[in-house]
Protein backbone atom coordinates (compact mmCIF):
# COMPACT_ATOMS: atom_id res chain seq x y z
CA UNK A 1 0.00 0.00 0.00
CA UNK A 2 1.73 3.41 -0.72
CA UNK A 3 0.62 6.62 0.83
CA UNK A 4 -2.21 7.56 -2.02
CA UNK A 5 -3.52 4.09 -1.21
CA UNK A 6 -3.26 4.53 2.81
CA UNK A 7 -5.09 8.38 2.54
CA UNK A 8 -7.89 6.64 0.22
CA UNK A 9 -8.75 4.07 2.77
CA UNK A 10 -7.94 6.47 6.26
CA UNK A 11 -11.27 6.80 7.54
CA UNK A 12 -12.16 2.90 6.86
CA UNK A 13 -8.57 2.31 8.84
CA UNK A 14 -10.28 4.79 11.69
CA UNK A 15 -13.39 2.98 11.77
CA UNK A 16 -11.37 -0.68 11.84
CA UNK A 17 -13.64 -1.71 8.58
CA UNK A 18 -10.88 -2.42 6.46
CA UNK A 19 -10.55 -5.83 5.47
CA UNK A 20 -7.42 -8.29 7.33
CA UNK A 21 -5.43 -8.25 4.25
CA UNK A 22 -5.72 -4.59 3.81
CA UNK A 23 -5.33 -3.60 7.72
CA UNK A 24 -2.50 -5.62 7.24
CA UNK A 25 -1.03 -3.23 4.22
CA UNK A 26 -1.71 -0.29 5.78
CA UNK A 27 -0.03 -1.41 9.14
CA UNK A 28 2.65 -2.28 7.27
CA UNK A 29 2.97 1.16 4.58
CA UNK A 30 1.84 3.07 9.09
CA UNK A 31 5.38 1.28 9.91
CA UNK A 32 8.01 3.08 7.47
CA UNK A 33 5.71 6.14 6.30
CA UNK A 34 5.89 9.26 9.00
CA UNK A 35 4.23 11.54 6.92
CA UNK A 36 0.74 8.99 6.87
CA UNK A 37 1.05 8.58 10.78
CA UNK A 38 1.06 12.10 10.71
CA UNK A 39 -2.07 12.35 8.69
CA UNK A 40 -3.37 9.24 11.05
CA UNK A 41 -2.59 11.07 14.39
CA UNK A 42 -4.34 14.19 13.23
CA UNK A 43 -7.30 12.87 12.13
CA UNK A 44 -7.48 11.30 15.31
CA UNK A 45 -7.42 14.81 17.08
CA UNK A 46 -9.74 16.64 14.48
CA UNK A 47 -11.91 13.54 15.43
CA UNK A 48 -11.61 14.33 19.03
CA UNK A 49 -11.75 17.98 18.91
CA UNK A 50 -15.37 17.77 16.89
CA UNK A 51 -16.67 15.09 19.41
CA UNK A 52 -15.23 17.35 22.33
CA UNK A 53 -16.92 20.63 21.32
CA UNK A 54 -20.10 19.23 19.68
CA UNK A 55 -20.52 17.43 23.45
CA UNK A 56 -19.63 20.37 25.49
CA UNK A 57 -21.70 22.85 22.91
CA UNK A 58 -25.09 20.47 23.68
CA UNK A 59 -24.65 18.59 26.94
CA UNK A 60 -26.38 21.24 29.09
CA UNK A 61 -29.78 20.76 26.21
CA UNK A 62 -32.68 18.59 27.70
CA UNK A 63 -35.49 17.92 26.26
CA UNK A 64 -38.54 20.54 27.66
CA UNK A 65 -40.81 17.72 29.71
CA UNK A 66 -43.98 19.04 27.79
CA UNK A 67 -42.37 17.48 24.39
CA UNK A 68 -43.05 14.18 26.28
CA UNK A 69 -46.94 15.18 27.85
CA UNK A 70 -47.54 15.98 23.98
CA UNK A 71 -46.42 12.83 22.89
CA UNK A 72 -48.49 10.78 25.19
CA UNK A 73 -51.12 12.93 24.93
CA UNK A 74 -51.33 12.69 20.83
CA UNK A 75 -51.13 9.14 21.25
CA UNK A 76 -54.28 8.65 23.91
CA UNK A 77 -55.80 10.31 21.63
CA UNK A 78 -54.77 8.34 18.64
CA UNK A 79 -55.81 5.27 20.88
CA UNK A 80 -59.15 6.61 21.87
CA UNK A 81 -60.46 7.59 18.23
CA UNK A 82 -59.02 3.81 16.89
CA UNK A 83 -60.76 2.80 20.06
CA UNK A 84 -64.36 4.31 18.87
CA UNK A 85 -64.01 2.82 15.50
CA UNK A 86 -63.13 -0.87 16.84
CA UNK A 87 -66.20 -0.61 19.24
CA UNK A 88 -68.47 -0.01 15.96
CA UNK A 89 -66.51 -2.80 14.26
CA UNK A 90 -67.06 -4.73 18.01
CA UNK A 91 -71.05 -4.14 17.77
CA UNK A 92 -71.60 -5.14 14.32
CA UNK A 93 -69.83 -8.30 15.21
CA UNK A 94 -71.64 -9.13 18.07
CA UNK A 95 -74.37 -8.86 16.03
CA UNK A 96 -72.60 -10.98 13.08
CA UNK A 97 -73.28 -14.31 14.69
CA UNK A 98 -76.76 -14.32 15.52
CA UNK A 99 -77.68 -12.65 12.29
CA UNK A 100 -75.82 -15.62 10.54
CA UNK A 101 -77.91 -18.29 12.98
CA UNK A 102 -80.95 -16.57 12.39
CA UNK A 103 -80.44 -16.57 8.64
CA UNK A 104 -79.43 -19.97 8.55
CA UNK A 105 -82.58 -21.23 10.40
CA UNK A 106 -85.08 -19.05 8.12
CA UNK A 107 -83.21 -20.67 4.87
CA UNK A 108 -83.74 -24.08 6.74
CA UNK A 109 -87.10 -23.06 7.43
CA UNK A 110 -87.85 -22.08 4.22
CA UNK A 111 -85.66 -25.12 2.54
CA UNK A 112 -88.40 -27.57 5.05
CA UNK A 113 -91.30 -26.03 4.07
CA UNK A 114 -90.41 -26.06 -0.14
CA UNK A 115 -89.77 -29.66 0.08
CA UNK A 116 -93.15 -30.27 2.08
CA UNK A 117 -95.04 -28.86 -0.25
CA UNK A 118 -92.92 -29.53 -3.08
CA UNK A 119 -92.96 -33.06 -4.18
CA UNK A 120 -97.32 -33.40 -4.69
CA UNK A 121 -98.69 -36.62 -4.04
CA UNK A 122 -98.39 -38.09 -7.63
CA UNK A 123 -101.31 -39.81 -8.83
CA UNK A 124 -100.96 -42.95 -11.21
CA UNK A 125 -103.62 -42.65 -13.77
CA UNK A 126 -106.51 -45.09 -13.54
CA UNK A 127 -105.46 -48.59 -14.55
CA UNK A 128 -107.47 -50.59 -16.16
CA UNK A 129 -110.72 -51.21 -14.91
CA UNK A 130 -110.69 -54.32 -12.85
CA UNK A 131 -113.06 -57.00 -12.80
CA UNK A 132 -116.68 -55.91 -11.03
CA UNK A 133 -116.32 -51.98 -12.23
CA UNK A 134 -112.95 -51.13 -10.16
CA UNK A 135 -110.27 -49.07 -10.76
CA UNK A 136 -106.73 -49.96 -9.27
CA UNK A 137 -104.96 -46.60 -8.10
CA UNK A 138 -101.33 -46.62 -7.04
CA UNK A 139 -100.60 -43.30 -4.74
CA UNK A 140 -97.33 -42.28 -4.02
CA UNK A 141 -96.31 -39.43 -1.63
CA UNK A 142 -93.48 -38.10 0.21
CA UNK A 143 -92.85 -37.10 3.51
CA UNK A 144 -90.07 -35.09 4.68
CA UNK A 145 -88.34 -35.60 8.34
CA UNK A 146 -86.08 -33.01 9.66
CA UNK A 147 -84.04 -34.53 12.62
CA UNK A 148 -80.88 -33.11 14.31
CA UNK A 149 -79.15 -34.03 17.09
CA UNK A 150 -75.64 -32.72 19.51
CA UNK A 151 -72.23 -34.24 19.49
CA UNK A 152 -69.30 -32.91 20.94
CA UNK A 153 -70.51 -29.02 21.22
CA UNK A 154 -72.31 -29.31 17.67
CA UNK A 155 -75.43 -29.34 16.34
CA UNK A 156 -75.95 -32.07 12.94
CA UNK A 157 -79.19 -31.81 11.45
CA UNK A 158 -80.57 -34.10 8.75
CA UNK A 159 -83.49 -33.18 6.62
CA UNK A 160 -84.62 -37.01 4.96
CA UNK A 161 -87.49 -37.66 2.38
CA UNK A 162 -89.17 -41.21 2.87
CA UNK A 163 -91.70 -42.05 -0.17
CA UNK A 164 -94.55 -43.59 0.53
CA UNK A 165 -96.56 -45.98 -2.09
CA UNK A 166 -100.12 -46.83 -1.68
CA UNK A 167 -102.00 -49.07 -3.75
CA UNK A 168 -105.79 -49.14 -3.53
CA UNK A 169 -108.40 -50.34 -5.12
CA UNK A 170 -110.99 -47.65 -6.20
CA UNK A 171 -114.95 -48.66 -5.96
CA UNK A 172 -117.06 -48.70 -9.12
CA UNK A 173 -119.27 -45.78 -7.85
CA UNK A 174 -116.02 -43.19 -7.54
CA UNK A 175 -114.71 -43.95 -10.62
CA UNK A 176 -118.03 -42.28 -11.97
CA UNK A 177 -117.79 -39.22 -9.96
CA UNK A 178 -115.90 -37.28 -12.95
CA UNK B 1 -47.47 -2.51 48.57
CA UNK B 2 -47.53 -4.01 45.63
CA UNK B 3 -46.48 -1.49 42.55
CA UNK B 4 -48.28 -2.07 39.09
CA UNK B 5 -46.30 -4.46 37.19
CA UNK B 6 -46.58 -1.75 34.13
CA UNK B 7 -44.51 0.75 36.51
CA UNK B 8 -42.22 -1.75 37.67
CA UNK B 9 -40.96 -2.52 34.16
CA UNK B 10 -40.81 0.91 33.16
CA UNK B 11 -38.25 1.26 36.30
CA UNK B 12 -36.39 -1.33 35.38
CA UNK B 13 -36.12 0.54 32.09
CA UNK B 14 -36.72 -1.73 28.59
CA UNK B 15 -34.17 -3.43 26.82
CA UNK B 16 -34.28 -2.67 22.35
CA UNK B 17 -36.70 -5.36 22.00
CA UNK B 18 -38.81 -4.83 24.66
CA UNK B 19 -38.99 -1.14 23.22
CA UNK B 20 -39.68 -2.52 19.75
CA UNK B 21 -42.53 -4.56 20.96
CA UNK B 22 -43.81 -2.07 22.73
CA UNK B 23 -43.89 0.70 19.73
CA UNK B 24 -45.38 -2.13 17.53
CA UNK B 25 -48.27 -2.00 20.52
CA UNK B 26 -48.72 1.42 20.65
CA UNK B 27 -47.81 0.61 24.72
CA UNK B 28 -47.74 4.35 26.02
CA UNK B 29 -44.94 2.76 28.49
CA UNK B 30 -42.75 2.10 25.55
CA UNK B 31 -43.53 5.42 24.29
CA UNK B 32 -42.58 7.13 27.81
CA UNK B 33 -39.40 4.87 27.22
CA UNK B 34 -38.50 5.89 24.04
CA UNK B 35 -38.39 10.13 25.36
CA UNK B 36 -36.79 8.98 28.26
CA UNK B 37 -34.15 7.33 26.34
CA UNK B 38 -34.19 8.89 23.48
CA UNK B 39 -35.28 12.32 23.74
CA UNK B 40 -32.50 14.18 24.84
CA UNK B 41 -29.60 12.59 22.46
CA UNK B 42 -31.90 13.58 19.77
CA UNK B 43 -33.35 16.89 20.74
CA UNK B 44 -29.22 17.69 20.64
CA UNK B 45 -28.56 16.14 17.36
CA UNK B 46 -31.45 18.41 15.75
CA UNK B 47 -30.21 21.76 17.84
CA UNK B 48 -26.60 20.80 15.77
CA UNK B 49 -28.79 20.47 12.48
CA UNK B 50 -30.83 23.17 12.51
CA UNK B 51 -28.90 25.58 14.72
CA UNK B 52 -32.38 26.67 16.74
CA UNK B 53 -33.46 25.34 20.17
CA UNK B 54 -37.37 26.04 19.56
CA UNK B 55 -37.14 24.32 15.76
CA UNK B 56 -35.20 21.94 17.09
CA UNK B 57 -37.57 21.29 19.68
CA UNK B 58 -40.42 21.54 17.25
CA UNK B 59 -38.53 18.69 15.13
CA UNK B 60 -37.99 16.14 17.67
CA UNK B 61 -41.75 16.41 18.93
CA UNK B 62 -43.07 15.38 15.39
CA UNK B 63 -39.93 13.26 15.11
CA UNK B 64 -41.45 11.17 18.02
CA UNK B 65 -45.20 11.58 16.74
CA UNK B 66 -44.41 9.97 13.58
CA UNK B 67 -42.30 7.46 15.25
CA UNK B 68 -45.63 6.86 17.15
CA UNK B 69 -47.64 7.00 14.50
CA UNK B 70 -45.33 4.64 12.53
CA UNK B 71 -44.59 2.52 15.18
CA UNK B 72 -46.66 -0.60 14.09
CA UNK B 73 -44.65 -0.85 10.78
CA UNK B 74 -41.16 -0.71 12.22
CA UNK B 75 -39.43 -3.86 11.23
CA UNK B 76 -36.71 -3.72 13.65
CA UNK B 77 -33.95 -3.72 10.62
CA UNK B 78 -31.89 -0.64 12.16
CA UNK B 79 -31.67 0.49 16.51
CA UNK B 80 -34.17 2.63 17.60
CA UNK B 81 -32.27 5.66 17.85
CA UNK B 82 -30.88 5.12 14.10
CA UNK B 83 -34.78 5.02 12.96
CA UNK B 84 -35.57 8.34 14.93
CA UNK B 85 -32.82 9.56 13.69
CA UNK B 86 -34.00 8.86 10.07
CA UNK B 87 -37.20 10.75 10.29
CA UNK B 88 -35.09 13.40 12.59
CA UNK B 89 -33.18 14.11 9.26
CA UNK B 90 -36.12 13.91 6.55
CA UNK B 91 -38.19 16.44 8.94
CA UNK B 92 -34.88 18.79 8.71
CA UNK B 93 -34.32 18.87 5.22
CA UNK B 94 -38.19 19.65 4.88
CA UNK B 95 -37.09 22.83 7.71
CA UNK B 96 -34.47 23.88 5.93
CA UNK B 97 -36.08 23.83 2.56
CA UNK B 98 -38.65 25.92 4.01
CA UNK B 99 -36.86 28.03 5.85
CA UNK B 100 -35.20 28.92 1.91
CA UNK B 101 -38.08 30.03 0.58
CA UNK B 102 -39.94 31.86 3.52
CA UNK B 103 -39.94 35.96 2.62
CA UNK B 104 -39.49 38.29 6.03
CA UNK B 105 -42.50 40.84 6.30
CA UNK B 106 -40.60 43.98 6.95
CA UNK B 107 -43.85 44.93 9.26
CA UNK B 108 -43.07 42.59 11.21
CA UNK B 109 -39.59 43.25 11.38
CA UNK B 110 -40.95 46.72 12.74
CA UNK B 111 -43.78 45.36 15.66
CA UNK B 112 -42.92 45.30 19.33
CA UNK B 113 -40.05 43.38 20.42
CA UNK B 114 -41.39 39.77 21.56
CA UNK B 115 -42.15 39.55 25.68
CA UNK B 116 -38.59 38.14 27.61
CA UNK B 117 -40.44 34.99 27.40
CA UNK B 118 -40.62 34.61 23.78
CA UNK B 119 -36.63 34.68 23.77
CA UNK B 120 -34.16 32.34 22.98
CA UNK B 121 -32.69 30.91 26.33
CA UNK B 122 -29.01 31.56 26.83
CA UNK B 123 -27.91 28.48 25.36
CA UNK B 124 -29.66 28.87 22.67
CA UNK B 125 -28.24 32.25 21.38
CA UNK B 126 -25.06 30.66 22.37
CA UNK B 127 -25.50 28.03 19.76
CA UNK B 128 -27.16 30.11 17.04
CA UNK B 129 -24.37 32.88 17.56
CA UNK B 130 -21.50 31.04 19.09
CA UNK B 131 -18.54 30.21 16.79
CA UNK B 132 -19.37 26.48 16.24
CA UNK B 133 -23.20 27.51 15.52
CA UNK B 134 -22.05 29.93 12.99
CA UNK B 135 -19.26 27.53 11.53
CA UNK B 136 -22.04 25.26 11.08
CA UNK B 137 -24.93 27.19 9.99
CA UNK B 138 -21.93 28.25 7.03
CA UNK B 139 -21.90 24.63 5.70
CA UNK B 140 -24.70 23.08 3.17
CA UNK B 141 -27.08 20.64 4.64
CA UNK B 142 -25.56 17.46 3.35
CA UNK B 143 -21.59 18.89 4.69
CA UNK B 144 -23.43 19.40 7.85
CA UNK B 145 -25.26 16.11 8.73
CA UNK B 146 -22.63 14.26 7.26
CA UNK B 147 -20.05 16.02 10.07
CA UNK B 148 -22.59 15.47 12.70
CA UNK B 149 -23.36 11.79 12.06
CA UNK B 150 -19.48 10.98 12.12
CA UNK B 151 -18.24 13.54 15.21
CA UNK B 152 -21.62 13.72 17.42
CA UNK B 153 -23.45 10.52 16.30
CA UNK B 154 -20.45 8.52 16.39
CA UNK B 155 -20.96 6.67 13.49
CA UNK B 156 -18.89 5.01 10.92
CA UNK B 157 -18.43 5.70 7.41
CA UNK B 158 -19.96 3.23 5.72
CA UNK B 159 -23.07 3.31 8.84
CA UNK B 160 -23.25 7.35 7.29
CA UNK B 161 -23.42 6.44 4.19
CA UNK B 162 -26.51 3.61 4.42
CA UNK B 163 -28.08 6.09 6.87
CA UNK B 164 -28.33 9.11 3.91
CA UNK B 165 -28.57 6.48 1.21
CA UNK B 166 -24.84 7.82 -0.29
CA UNK B 167 -22.09 5.91 -1.59
CA UNK B 168 -19.15 5.50 0.97
CA UNK B 169 -17.18 7.82 -1.43
CA UNK B 170 -19.55 10.75 -1.19
CA UNK B 171 -19.77 10.58 2.32
CA UNK B 172 -15.60 10.51 2.36
CA UNK B 173 -15.95 13.47 -0.05
CA UNK B 174 -18.48 15.41 1.62
CA UNK B 175 -16.64 14.71 5.35
CA UNK B 176 -13.19 16.23 4.23
CA UNK B 177 -15.00 19.19 2.84
CA UNK B 178 -16.76 19.62 5.70
CA UNK B 179 -13.47 19.58 8.14
CA UNK B 180 -11.56 21.89 5.91
CA UNK B 181 -14.46 24.61 5.51
CA UNK B 182 -15.24 24.14 9.79
CA UNK B 183 -11.26 24.60 10.46
CA UNK B 184 -11.35 27.57 7.66
CA UNK B 185 -14.74 29.01 8.90
CA UNK B 186 -13.42 28.69 13.14
CA UNK B 187 -11.75 31.88 14.21
CA UNK B 188 -8.34 31.50 15.47
CA UNK B 189 -9.42 32.27 18.82
CA UNK B 190 -12.06 29.93 19.49
CA UNK B 191 -10.48 27.10 17.05
CA UNK B 192 -10.62 23.90 19.30
CA UNK B 193 -8.76 21.83 16.74
CA UNK B 194 -5.08 22.23 18.39
CA UNK B 195 -4.38 25.05 15.58
CA UNK B 196 -5.84 27.96 13.64
CA UNK B 197 -7.42 26.89 10.17
CA UNK B 198 -5.50 25.38 7.34
CA UNK B 199 -5.36 28.76 5.44
CA UNK B 200 -3.71 30.02 8.87
CA UNK B 201 -1.56 27.70 9.16
CA UNK B 202 -0.11 27.81 5.21
CA UNK B 203 0.79 31.40 5.91
CA UNK B 204 2.75 30.28 9.03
Amino acid sequence: MNCRGFKHRLYEYLDGTLSRAAQVGAERHLSGCAACRQALRQERQIAQSFSDKFQRTTESLHLPPEVQRRVLAALASQRGARGQEQGIVFSWGRLAWPLALAASVLLLLAGVFFFARGPRPQTVLPQPQLAGGGVLVELSYVVPTYTFRQESGFVIDALIYQTNVINERLPAELTRLK
Amino acid sequence: MLEPFSGWWHKRGMDEEQLVQGLRSQDPVAVQELVVSHGDRLFRSACLLCGDQAEAQDLVQETLLQAVRSGPRFRGCSSVYTWLHGILLNLTRHYHRDRKRMVYDEELARQEPAPPDEYPSRLDVELITGALGEALGGLSGPHREVLILRFYEDMKIHEIASHLGISNGTVKSRLHYAIAEMQRRLPCETNLFGACGTEEKAKR
